[in-house]
């Protein structure tokens, strides 16, 4: 809805409001399930990545590496298309979300390569997950 | 015998207009927004919103900030209390017009104006 300059009439301006309402609340949305979606596909990809490395699927392994970039690619693309309320507290909080994201991805990696065990492996997944939904729930909250 | 004005005429005019009732529409939803989402929500063009924040500014509805996201410049806009207020009152207003239920739990209760 865009809006000129012309009279309003009361319940056109109550549709304004109501406008305004929606548009603050999907774009609310939208940033909250681009957080949860990033970090379920981070830990589901640390789940499946601590079989994969004991299975020794050398071509499938390198396959895997990719998933957490497009996940954030992915997340970038849909966030730029759709902007969302961005005032300067959530806007901190995104930036240390996002870094504390890429820190522990990559520990998260480091220690999926090293831990002996499928099960950790799959487990150091959880902390990167973990950093999305504190952002998904961030960005929920007015 | 005189007859009581039409409520038309207690709505806030600073806040009755097509873009500055978006932009209060939208801060008060939202809290505190930046310039671009504004723009982008209200699809208007970078010197009308500026226009119509001064005068919100001006009458001590809007606060403004400027500051930066790494080394680009950024303005963040905010309800004042004044603001809050205003828009709030505005609301119970336009309720009354259009013959809908009183107060909800979105406006203050002492915030009814209407007579």
């Amino acid at each position: 809805m865009s809006v000129s300059e012309e009279s309003l009439e009361p319940d056109a301006a109550m549709a304004r409001i109501k406008h305004a309402e929606m548009l603050v609340r999907s774009g609310r949305r939208w940033r909250a399930a681009s957080f949860a979606a990033v970090g379920l596909v981070t830990m589901g990809y640390f789940a499946v990545m601590g079989g994969v490395r004991y299975a020794q699927s050398g071509l499938l392994g390198m396959v895997m590496t990719l998933v957490p970039t497009l996940a954030v690619v992915a997340m970038m693309e849909i966030l730029g298309k759709r902007r969302a309320v961005q005032g300067r507290q959530l806007l901190h909080t995104e930036y240390v979300l996002a870094g504390a994201y890429a820190g522990l991805t990559c520990v998260a990696g480091i220690l999926a390569v090293l831990l002996p065990h499928p099960m950790p492996a799959a487990l150091s997944g959880v902390a990167p997950g973990v950093a999305c939904f504190i952002g998904s729930w961030r960005a929920a909250r007015r | 015998m005189t007859e009581k004005p039409h409520p038309r005429h207690k709505l806030d005019e600073i806040i009755h207009s097509p873009v500055r009732l978006s932009i209060m529409a939208t801060l008060a939803a939202a809290g505190e927004t930046d310039f671009r989402f504004l723009r982008e929500a209200l699809e208007i063009s970078d010197s009308l919103l500026s226009k119509h924040v001064s005068q919100l500014e001006a009458s001590g509805y809007v606060n403004v900030v400027k500051g930066y996201v790494g080394k680009r410049p950024s303005t963040w806009y905010s309800m004042t209390d004044t603001g809050r207020a205003a828009f709030t009152r505005y609301r119970v207003t336009l309720r009354h017009i259009l013959g809908e239920r009183g107060p909800t739990s979105e406006d203050s209760p002492d915030e009814e104006i209407i007579g």
